[in-house]
């Protein structure tokens, strides 16, 4: 009896013990990674520009978009402005020109697309071993991937100068020396080569695929590379296969370009300019807020926005009379929205009361929702057209222009014209603009009207002629401003005067304190130092960590 | 079996029962100290088991054999009293306290010790040396009582729990938090206060080398806490009733510019930076930027006019010869100083246990909590109350003026609601209101508790089964109003959310246990086996718009609209084997040896990565029992115990799935192409998964003395330690290029050495007594090593501040402050100018008057890697440590005084040479462009021309001026008085008349005075983790309590 109890005993202390199994506990919820499928991999490439969905910073999805912000707030198109005059301080030092390598900007940016690269690096790795799917499919998603990345550097290229190549998954290695601009230039070149030769066209796509890196796409970018490093011929050839490809054509309305539209009505998504789009779509709980149109809205509910981005006057005065581009770019302060509630009343949006904007005027371009949705959220779902075919021929006559083939430059430079000068110069959705009158409410600029002129005496027979400058120099300055109001408030402002300074030495500074120096604003402009703000600084924390070595920091940081 | 009953009480109560009955002895034992009755004092007939316990008057009487019969008196803290019968048939006796109870029994793991019998670092606390102070955790008591345990209040908000390090941080990215073992039960977190209540504690141990915690291998790392619960006693019911209640009211408040200051200090920013004025003040402009008034004060606006605690316990403990049991239940309450911020909790506990069959025992020690807690944002720079109590302006208001009442009600919402009628405030909105609307609170079950079953066979095994429990659910509530501020504040739908998360933890212990004697070789083995199991899953809801916003409407059910649904699940389990042998000869020599093997889930099971073997073994020599010693004649000398110890712990603290690559998808992974929209499902890697990952080790070495002089008045216990930890299992740190997930890894080495003292002298023998016990330690953490990668790895950077504070290097401690020396602020451009390096050339070129100067320290390292002099650059090479966020020592000191019924006790804790980063900075200076109020005193504040101020720099100058240097640096040492209680004891002559055996009146005052040169509000903030340690981000701040108490015993 005793032994029997003894036994029992110890056997309560091992027998419950002996297997291994208790502590092999399966994964819940989520896939173990032998379930890589290439489809959804991709779709995560596309996506994590859109949602950024990294562990690290699960809710920050809007740096994806800050890239965009800093080419507009930082150059003399825009005013950084925000909830307040302190709001977003990061982007007002960089406004400022006050740049430090611990600018909180400057690292969002610089984090969140080395988070992408990793994402498409880490897919890119994925389909290399893949054998569940046929070659040629795997080639047409190693091609969209390798466009993606491609696009991420050329971001993080123009705005440090030399980065970074992290072209696979890095590995116990992981202090890699930065490379020269040229050098990731020379990269992208080879990729977008090899996606060129896959890709297929635009219109080879079904419907439902648009949005995938398409041959144009890639051919687009390259020429944009190109253009960067004044390889003119290789550029001009890009936008010429791009132009003869007859997959894209100009929007016969300028204002059409950001028509959102309701479901089934009208929409202009992917239309017909649209080089390259990243969709956003209306999901519930603002699962993938546009926050690149959301942070420039304006701060009334009704608008659903941040408030970042206030035009300058500078950049309204640069237009010509009466072009029409004015009323699909600008939103000013009294205009009226007919904002439309969920029963279908009319609710009328008047703008105004916006903290810190300076000249009182918001980016229009990010405001076309409101008048086409019945419902609002702060989720308008806009699409961001990172390309569009206006783009292609405005390079093109650059490229064209500086090889010497003047008409070819002015023939695509008064395409780009006649499509600005044939667009409406009145806007349905507002009932009421205050660009001619006084200048009211907290608007603290010049003492002057918006417009300098009156838009509805402005003889239409006179608006935007076609240019017939012959002079080289001259030409490429006509086509420089017909950049700067074609694309104003679209993100490349700041970027499109640092690769002109490669053309004409120390010009965004120049272009910079002329600014500051016109409008007296000597805080914004003033302070630009040639060779030094042409670039970023490289953050200081990776420096901390890998040392000046690896990681040289740019000229004056 | 048949004539004798053993009945272990833990607390080392032996009872006897005797049966044979000759002549009748009785008395009275009492108190030397105080001349109250003992009850409980066990009588015993010397060489026989027979005894008696007296009652609670005192008395006993007991049945002896012959008139040579001795009677021994025992009680436990007490010395033991040995008195011959004779002819005496009254016998009274008054024992005297024992300084140094030697045959106190220890909890140790999976076991008892005697005390004497210690080999490794254990220190013990009694229940009755926290009882006078009132706190809802015993983490609080803790604070500044045991040498070696660092205790951090996380701030003063109710219900917040606190930071304990034991030994120091063996880890810069895992848990540093030492394990909490209640009754046998590890608890899955560290927050002791949601689980036990104070009150029903019997003892605490904590083991603090290696060698003693190593029976907890898996989790015992860094630490651990043993609390035992009061268990019953066969004898009547004790019931106690204790309740107190006071104020809480905060220490410091924010000393912050009034408006005229703050408009003075915008003046200069914008001079400077040549910005156009913000609205609020260009329309003073008239009146010469002159304020009438103080402007808003938001810290009084948002706080109270006082917190509030109360607390009230019922315990009853009792049995007879074969059951016992504990019982009781508490409640506990604070309303915090800021408003909204509360924390509730319902304790109940019920201990029993039943012998039958002779040779069994059976019980369960259970305990259920209900808290509730509701929090508010602090701790955080960019959003929390505390934060914008400081950083509001003086010139916005609480409340809306008449316009702006009109406005409200032209939007189409009902200004008789109070939600309505906050004033809209810029830079994220109205702190009042925030708080005022703020319906989020959880609230908590806990079900903690095991059920044993313990066999006592042949005398010398015993087995012991026992099933634990820790299951939790966790119910978050949120709710948010229908409001209308301005046209920017705005909620237009009402909403709600509610979430549930459920925590199931399992372990099942089995034990057995073998002591053997032979002459005066004693043996104790142990061997047995451990499982436990970790469950998680949560479910969260939300919803808007429903038909009211009552509070019967706060349910997904009554929304119109459903937001989202959210759900997820994870497990995880840790089996062991251990053994171990604890040998003592003559009491004279002791060792221990543990061995453990833990097997974890965390790793991979296919290499044998999953398991750890951790051995220890350690030893004493009661120098004082050998016949050397007792030659010296030293009668002064009480005992001399030299011990030492080594050993290896396990740990395992990261996430579940770090070993293996996961592919996750989330609510947000979709892409849409095409314009008709058609969303793709993606799958992203979820982690960077690492398959070698297996077990951290953490080695110990202990050197310990404990030394009784003086009739043993005078103690002193003396270690010192030195703590490695190996294949530290860190988060490899890679450059944000590399873009990944971070990966966990073991690289790494982190070395603690300490030297903890603790001295007490206690007089007891008099009509007053006191005692003065201190206990200090001086711990020095060092990276050893990062691993082949890296030499060193800098924090995260911290929210706006865009740069890291702290960093891990080798040689240097963990979380050391790294940045820039500052030499002062540039007064003049002669001074710029005359900063020259050895080739002439402007350190500083970019500088202007008014920046700081900053130290040339260092240049590139040169081509073999070596560290260069100053090179006349100011770059990333100069930054050097200049400051650490670890005191070189903490310390502690307690003085009891009693005389009569009268006790004084007062606590005195604090530390010494650390920093503290003050977030507080950034906003006064960094990101000041005219929005956020600044701390009074402009001289202070802002360079404003030369020989103004050496220590800061002119507002809105160069960001430069604000990377990280010794300018965001506070001294963080500070001395405190913790607790002072005055109690008044009334005598037992009084209470007989009322039925009461004991009734205690006191008042007790904590944190009444605290001395620092923090330039923060209170120098005690939470720890954080390895690399975010010492950072101020505007806490909750610690609370003074004033408090009264009355406690009966019937």
């Amino acid at each position: 009896m005793k032994k029997t109890i003894l036994l029992l005993a110890i056997s309560i202390v091992f027998a419950t013990s002996c297997s291994e199994e208790f502590i092999e506990r399966p994964l819940l919820v989520d896939l173990s990674a032998e379930n890589f499928d290439p489809e959804t991999a991709v779709t995560a490439c596309y996506n994590i520009m859109v949602n950024s969905v990294t562990n690290a910073y699960p809710n920050q999805r809007w740096f994806n978009w800050q890239t965009y912000i800093q080419g507009d707030a930082i150059s003399d198109d825009a005013f950084k402005s925000g909830a307040d005059c302190d709001d977003a301080p990061a982007i007002a030092e960089m406004e400022r020109f006050m740049l430090d390598p611990a600018n909180v900007q400057v690292g969002n940016f610089w984090r969140t697309q080395y988070q992408h690269i990793y994402y498409f690096n880490w897919t890119l790795a994925g389909l290399a071993v893949n054998e569940s799917i046929p070659e040629e499919l795997k080639n047409q998603y190693r091609s969209e991937v390798l466009f993606l990345r491609s696009l991420a550097y050329f971001w993080l290229n123009r705005a440090f100068g030399g980065v970074v190549p992290v072209f696979e998954l890095v590995g116990d290695e992981v202090e890699i020396k930065r490379a020269t601009e040229d050098e990731i230039w020379a990269q992208l070149e080879k990729d977008l080569q090899y996606a060129i030769d896959i890709l297929p066209e635009k219109s080879e796509y079904p419907l439902a695929d648009l949005g995938r890196a398409t041959r144009g796409s890639a051919r687009a970018l390259l020429a944009k590379i190109y253009l960067h490093q004044l390889k003119y011929q290789a550029s001009l050839d890009q936008t010429q296969a791009i132009i003869q490809s007859g997959e894209y054509e100009l929007e016969n309305d300028y204002r059409n370009l950001w028509k959102r539209g309701l479901p089934g009505d009208d929409r202009n998504e992917h239309g017909i300019e649209s080089v390259f789009e990243i969709t956003f779509a209306p999901a519930i709980d603002e699962r993938n807020p546009a926050d690149w149109a959301r942070s420039q809205r304006g701060r009334q509910p009704e608008l659903g926005g941040w408030g970042l981005i206030n035009p300058t006057l500078d950049l309204l005065d640069t237009y010509e009379e009466g072009d029409p581009r004015i009323i699909s770019t600008f939103l000013f302060d009294g205009d009226t929205m007919p904002k439309v509630d969920s029963l279908g009343a009319s609710l009328g949006i008047t703008v105004g009361g916006q903290p810190c904007n300076i000249h009182m005027m918001l980016n229009y371009k990010v405001h076309r929702a409101q008048n086409e949705y019945s419902e609002l959220t702060d989720n308008m779902a806009e699409n961001f057209i990172v390309i569009r075919f206006a783009d292609v021929l405005l390079m093109y006559a650059e490229a064209a222009n500086e090889l010497g083939r003047t008409s070819e430059a002015l023939d695509k430079l008064n395409m780009v014209r006649e499509r600005a000068r044939n667009s409406s110069r009145v806007d349905p959705n507002r009932t009421y603009i205050n660009f001619n009158g006084p200048i009211g409410g907290n608007y603290t600029g010049p003492e002057r009207g918006y417009l300098t002129y009156d838009w509805n005496t402005v003889d239409e027979s006179t608006i935007l002629p076609d240019i017939t400058i012959t002079d080289k120099i001259e030409l490429r300055h006509a086509i420089w401003k017909e950049r700067r109001t074609e694309f104003a408030l679209e993100g490349e402002r700041f970027f499109d005067l640092t690769r002109q300074t490669k053309v004409e030495p120390n010009r965004v500074g120049q272009v910079m304190r002329a600014f500051a120096e016109k409008w007296d604003i000597d805080w914004k402009g003033g302070s630009f130092k040639d060779g030094k703000h042409e670039v970023f600084p490289i953050p200081g924390s990776e420096i901390d960590l890998v040392g000046l070595e690896f990681l040289p920091q740019n000229n004056g940081y | 079996m048949k004539k004798q009953l053993l009945l272990i009480i833990v607390g080392s109560l032996f009872t006897f029962f005797g049966v044979y009955a000759q002549k009748v002895i009785y008395g009275k034992v009492i108190d030397g100290s105080n001349g109250e009755p003992l009850p409980g004092v066990n009588v015993l007939i010397e060489g026989s088991n027979e005894g008696t316990v007296t009652n609670l008057e005192g008395q006993y009487e007991i049945t002896v054999d012959g008139s040579d019969a001795i009677l021994s008196f025992s009680y436990v803290g007490y010395l033991n009293e040995i008195v011959p019968v004779n002819n005496q048939s009254e016998i009274n006796i008054s024992l005297s306290p024992d300084i140094q109870s030697l045959d106190e029994i220890v909890v140790v793991g999976y076991g008892t010790q005697k005390k004497s019998d210690l080999t490794g670092a254990v220190a013990s606390v009694n229940a009755e040396e926290l009882e006078n102070i009132p706190a809802p955790g015993i983490d609080r008591a803790l604070q500044g009582r045991v040498a070696g345990v660092t205790v951090n209040a996380n701030g003063g908000a109710p219900g917040s729990g606190t930071t304990v390090r034991i030994r120091g941080m063996g880890s810069i990215y895992g848990a540093n938090g030492p394990l909490y073992v209640v009754d046998g039960i590890p608890l899955a977190d560290d927050n002791i206060s949601n689980v036990v209540n104070p009150a029903d504690i019997e003892s605490i141990e904590v083991l603090k080398d290696a060698a003693s915690a190593a029976i907890y291998g898996s989790r015992g790392s860094n630490g651990v806490i043993i609390i035992t619960t009061r268990k019953g006693t066969s004898q009547e019911p004790k019931i106690t009733l204790n309740a107190w209640a006071g104020t809480s009211n905060p220490v410091n408040t924010p000393d912050v510019a009034n408006a005229q200051e703050y408009i003075d200090l915008a003046l200069i920013y914008f001079d400077n930076t040549g910005r156009p004025l913000p609205r609020n003040i260009r329309t003073l402009q008239a009146d010469s930027f002159r304020y009438e008034g103080p402007g808003t004060n938001w810290w009084d606006a948002v706080t109270r006019e006082q917190g509030t605690l109360q607390n009230y316990d019922f315990s009853m403990t009792g049995g007879s010869d074969n059951f016992t049991y504990a019982t009781g239940a508490g409640y506990y309450s604070h309303k915090g100083f800021i408003k909204s911020s509360s924390y509730e909790r319902f304790n109940f506990r019920l201990n029993t246990s039943y012998k039958f069959l002779d040779m069994f025992t059976a019980g369960t020690n259970m305990s259920f909590t209900n808290y509730t807690y509701k929090g508010i944002s602090e701790n955080n720079p960019e959003g929390g109350v505390v934060a914008k109590a400081y950083q509001l302006s003086p010139l916005e208001a609480v409340w809306k003026d008449q316009d702006e009442l009109i406005e409200t009600a032209n939007a189409g919402y009902d200004t008789t609601k109070v939600i309505n009628r906050y004033a809209p405030v810029n830079s994220g909105g109205n702190i009042v209101r925030n708080v005022e609307q703020d319906n989020s609170f959880h609230k908590e079950n806990v079900l903690f508790g095991n059920v044993f079953l313990e066999a006592n066979l042949f005398d010398h095994i015993k087995i012991r089964s026992e099933y634990g429990m820790d299951v939790r659910r966790r119910d978050n509530y949120n709710f948010n109003p229908r409001f209308w501020s301005s046209n920017v504040e705005v909620n237009e739908f009402p909403t709600v959310s509610r979430g549930y998360e459920f925590r199931n933890n399992w372990v099942s212990n089995n034990i057995i246990t073998y002591d053997e004697s032979f002459g005066q070789h004693n043996f104790t083995l142990m061997a047995g086996a451990t499982f436990e199991e970790f469950n998680y899953e949560d479910l969260f809801g939300s919803a808007r718009n429903m038909p009211s916003e009552d509070p019967g409407f706060w349910y997904i059910d009554s929304a119109e609209e459903i937001i989202d649904a959210d759900g997820g699940a994870s497990e995880s389990a840790l089996m062991s084997y251990l053994g171990r042998l604890n040998y003592s000869f003559a009491s004279k020599y002791l060792l221990t040896f543990n061995i453990r093997r833990d097997g974890t889930s965390k790793f991979r099971t296919e290499d044998g990565r999953a398991w750890g073997v951790f051995p220890s073994i350690s030893g004493g020599w009661v120098i004082s029992k050998e016949n050397f010693f007792q030659s010296l004649n030293a009668d002064w000398v009480n005992r001399v115990k030299l011990r030492a110890s080594w050993g290896q712990v396990g740990n395992q603290a990261i996430p579940n799935n770090a070993f293996r690559p996961v592919l996750t998808s989330s609510e947000r992974d979709f892409y849409a192409f095409g314009p008709g929209e058609i969303f793709y499902t993606a799958y992203r890697p979820a982690n960077n998964a690492n398959p070698f990952l297996h077990w951290e080790t953490s080695e110990s070495i202990n050197y310990g003395a404990d030394i009784n002089l003086f009739g043993n008045r005078v103690q002193f216990t003396g270690e010192y330690f030195i703590r490695k930890t190996i294949d530290n299992l860190m988060i490899v740190p890679l450059p944000e290029y590399a873009g990944t997930p971070s990966a966990w890894a073991n690289i790494g080495e982190i070395h603690n050495r300490g030297t903890e003292l603790a001295l007490t002298y206690n007089n007891f023998d008099g009509a007053f007594n006191y005692s003065i016990g201190g206990n200090i330690t001086f711990l020095t953490n060092e990276v050893v090593n990062l691993g082949p990668t890296a030499d060193q790895i800098v924090g995260d950077k911290s929210g706006r501040l865009g740069f890291s504070s702290n960093i891990a290097r080798n040689g240097h401690p963990i979380g050391e402050f790294y940045g820039y020396e500052i030499l002062g602020v540039f007064d003049t451009e002669e001074e710029i100018a005359a900063y020259l390096n050895d080739g002439g050339n402007l350190i500083q070129p970019e500088a202007e008057p008014g920046d700081f100067q900053f130290a040339d320290i260092a240049g590139a390292p040169d081509e073999n890697g070596n560290p260069t002099g100053p090179d006349g650059i100011i770059n990333e090479f100069d930054k050097t440590g200049i400051g650490s966020p670890h005191p070189d020592f903490v310390y502690g000191f307690t003085i009891n005084l009693a005389y009569k019924g009268f006790e004084l006790d007062m606590f005195f804790q604090g530390q010494y040479g650390n920093d503290v980063f003050m977030y507080q900075k950034f906003y006064n200076n960094k990101g000041y462009n005219g929005g956020f109020n600044q701390i009074s005193g402009l001289e202070e504040i802002s360079w404003t021309g030369p020989n103004t101020t050496d220590k800061n720099p002119k507002l809105g100058g160069n960001p430069n001026n604000y990377q990280m240097s010794e300018w965001w640096l506070s001294d963080g040492s500070y001395f405190r008085a913790k607790n002072i209680t005055l109690a008044y004891n009334l005598p037992a002559s009084i209470l007989s008349n009322v039925k009461l055996s004991g009734l205690k009146i006191y008042v007790t005052a904590e944190n009444l005075l605290t001395l620092t040169k923090y330039r923060g509000m209170d120098p005690e903030i939470p720890s954080g983790y390895g690399l975010n340690l010492g950072i101020d981000r505007y806490t909750y701040p610690v609370a003074r309590n004033i408090i009264g108490g009355v406690k009966f015993n019937f």
